[in-house]
């Protein structure tokens, strides 16, 4: 069967193209908010571009190795990280962006988040009516579902468990995945197309409206005259060489960017475009998150089943710790990387026994410190965790330590540079206070970068209006997690989805 | 900031006869760590791989210096893996697929070559930094690639305990080394990890999902693009 994804164009087929092209929307990136956006636009009728920084990678080319797939499909081969060096940002970077290569869970924006937002920030727009039937469609198209028992697995069953014990709220996880295959490798892409990425659905479907996609394609700047977006300059790039093969300049009535919070901001940058207040590139949130590990007597085997089950939401609201803990597995190389085990016969003996090892997955709603912006050739992404939310980390890595010993865990690992075991729960306080907010201290990743292209009512302090466009220059909009004015604590995939859905009627109503 | 660069590492060596000089050059170290943190060196991911692949660079920016066999490695540099490999995955007497059946030190220059250059050269500075600084430090009379394993190995555990740049060095020096062992298929069935499995269980794609039934376009809302000339 044909597959409509084979016409993506690719570096190949671009080297040689047209430099000038017409459309009536650009859409710069192919991720969450992207994707949807362009389909909305070319259901209506509407001609679309899609521009994508990275490879198209079709599914059949996944291996579910990881270290393989982190290579060929995340941003700088995995290598993203802080200034500091002490946190991974990891994104997408290929035709489907971060949506080939998450976890699957989803969450809709959480009720206090959006009442901080129409406080703070005059989204009053934005409430849980206004937003739900774009929910509900998008978690219709995507087969969005809560985990039935099948899909939690022991290693999410040991953390319900301990949550059980403890009275503590714990609930199954809610997924966009079909017939999932049960295989652990939803981080390495989803070999079978169970996974309800942006690949396998709103891109295709956009093509099917006669949307197109250029691949390999990296919008260089935006075009703009007179206080109204005009197009975009993109240049063609040899993913092996990084060699520049061509430039194109797209002229189109509506520029829609959605490359992500982190190349969003810098596309702006770039463009010295829509900067009047001040906050491009500021305000970079990104959920840092850890894994906390628990040996148990029984084996786990972490890294079989759904790679999330359940999550406990207890001290989801700020007021009562602003954290969620996510029964998440993880493999080998996880297993040993994410919290220290010693050097040599201590680190292998650890490893000998990974059949044995829970992990749980921390997720904090931090706050809005970091910034990007370009260095010469370099990006920047200056981030370091704020005193206010490592005490928040140091009450999730507690949560979980009690949790685990409710559950049965003979130990508890922090995901410390330093090699830190929790032996007995009446421990717990004692050595989690004893970690100090300082470089290097601890393990974290992120999954979420958000939050450098606020929203807000104010064009004083923030860079687009509620409805997605930007404050200074008309039929400029942005559609991704960059829009969030703080971070949303969980996992943000359906509420860019949802945003950018919203976004996209307001782009429709603008082009009339 | 004062440079620990590469081809400056012999010459540290030399210059550290005297107790005077070394005192200056552990000042100099300190101020390298710490103005390893001003320039950011670490931004291309020093801390990375948490699932393995992304790491490290330790390897000449150049390849004029490259190794036989390996694509950026140089023999100094490779020599500097090769002691950490015997003593960070002593695998002998263990269950694990022995370290001498998995090319690790393949792996490790094959994740390295795929780096921005930029990322690698300032990484290099890590490795070189961490090599020396047994004999810069007054610690040994020779450098980490030339300790003993014992002697070694507690040094290693040194900087996974020292001030925050150190700690952060070994920490990516280690991962890149488990990172380049156990991404070999032949290290998982000793921890009965299943790897790849979706072709083994005959698991179907299932290709693109059916396209939700859309609205009709209102005329009103047709592209005004092939009007323009669009293809």
């Amino acid at each position: 069967m044909n597959n409509i994804m084979s016409s993506v164009k690719t570096f190949e087929e671009l080297k040689n193209h047209a430099t000038e092209i017409v459309v009536d929307a650009v859409v710069v990136g192919s991720g969450a908010g992207g994707a949807v956006l362009a389909y909305k636009l070319a259901a209506a009728g509407k001609k679309v571009l899609i521009l994508e920084a990275g490879s198209y990678k079709p599914s059949s080319t996944f291996n579910e190795v990881f270290p393989d797939m982190i290579e060929m499909l995340y941003q700088d081969k995995g290598n993203q990280a802080n200034s500091r060096g002490d946190l991974v940002i990891l994104q997408g970077q290929c035709v489907g962006g971060s949506t080939v290569v998450n976890g699957c869970v989803t969450f809709r924006v959480p009720d206090h988040i959006l009442a901080d937002w129409q406080k703070d920030f005059g989204l009053g727009n934005l409430t849980e009516a206004s937003l739900k039937p774009h929910f509900e469609e998008i978690e219709r198209n995507l087969s969005v579902h809560e985990n039935a028992p099948y899909e939690i697995n022991i290693n999410s069953r040991l953390l319900q468990k301990g949550a059980d014990k403890l009275g503590w709220s714990v609930k199954p996880l809610k997924r966009n995945v079909k017939q999932c295959g049960l295989t652990g490798h939803c981080l390495s892409g989803c070999k079978t197309d169970r996974k309800q990425s942006m690949l396998v659905t709103y891109l295709p479907w956009a093509l099917e409206h006669g949307a197109e996609i250029y691949a390999n394609c990296r919008a260089e700047r935006i075009i703009a005259s007179n206080g109204v977006a005009q197009g975009i300059v993109a240049q063609v790039v040899d993913p092996a060489s990084g060699a520049v093969l061509n430039s194109l300049e797209i002229k189109a009535n509506q520029v829609i960017v959605a490359a992500g919070a982190i190349q969003t901001p810098l596309l702006f940058q770039r463009s010295e475009l829509g900067n009047s207040s001040g906050q491009v590139g500021k305000n970079f949130a990104c959920h840092p998150s850890t894994m906390v590990l628990a040996e148990f007597e029984q084996t786990v085997h972490a890294w079989r089943g759904a790679m999330l089950g359940v999550y406990i939401d207890e001290f989801e609201n700020p007021e009562k710790g602003g954290f969620v803990l996510e029964g998440g597995g993880a493999g080998p190389m996880e297993l040993g990387l994410t919290t220290e085990r010693g050097t040599g016969s201590e680190y292998l003996s650890f490893m000998e026994r990974a059949k044995h090892y829970a992990s749980c997955v921390t997720l904090i709603h931090d706050h809005n410190v970091g910034k990007v912006y370009q260095d010469g050739a370099k990006k920047v992404i200056e981030y370091d965790l704020s005193d206010a939310d490592f005490e928040t980390m140091q009450k999730s890595f507690k949560a979980a330590a009690k949790a685990y010993f409710a559950a049965g865990a003979i130990r508890v690992f922090l995901p410390t540079v330093k090699k830190i075991t929790i032996e007995r729960v009446e421990d717990i306080d004692a050595v989690v206070d004893a970690l100090k907010n300082e470089a290097f201290t601890l393990r974290m990743v992120s999954y979420h970068p958000q939050g450098t292209m606020r929203m807000g009512a104010d064009k004083s302090n923030s860079v687009v209006d509620p409805y997605g466009q930007c404050h200074d220059l008309k039929n400029l909009y942005v559609a991704d997690a960059s829009l969030f004015p703080t971070s949303i604590l969980v996992n943000p995939q359906l509420s860019v989805y949802a945003l950018s859905s919203y976004i996209a009627d307001h782009v429709l109503k603008g082009a009339g | 900031m004062s440079a620990f660069r590469l081809q400056e590492g012999a010459d540290l060596h030399r210059r550290s006869g005297s107790s005077v000089q070394q005192v200056h050059l552990k000042e100099s170290i300190k101020s390298d760590l710490a103005g390893f943190n001003r320039r950011a060196f670490l931004k291309g991911g020093l801390l990375c791989a948490i699932g393995g692949s992304s790491i490290l660079a330790g390897c000449s920016s150049s390849t004029s210096s490259v190794a036989k066999g390996f694509k950026v490695l140089s023999a100094d540099t490779a020599a500097i893996f090769t002691k950490l490999i015997e003593v960070a995955l002593p695998t002998a007497g263990t269950r694990l697929a022995p370290v001498s059946t998995i090319p690790v030190l393949a792996n490790i220059d094959k994740t390295l070559s795929i780096l921005d250059p930029s990322i690698r050269a300032d990484l290099s500075l890590a490795v070189n930094l961490f090599d020396y600084s047994p004999t810069l430090l007054g610690l040994h009379f020779t450098r980490f690639q030339n300790l003993n394993n014992t002697e070694a190995s507690q040094y290693l555990e040194g900087w996974q305990n020292a001030g925050s740049i150190q700690r952060g060095i070994a920490t990516a020096l280690k991962k890149i080394v488990y990172a380049s062992y156990w991404r070999d298929e032949r290290t998982w069935s000793a921890i009965e990890f299943d790897g790849a499995v979706s072709d083994t269980w005959g698991l179907k794609a299932l290709g693109n999902a059916p396209m939700p039934v859309s609205k009709s376009v209102p005329e009103n809302k047709r592209s005004t693009a092939e009007a323009k000339g669009y293809e």
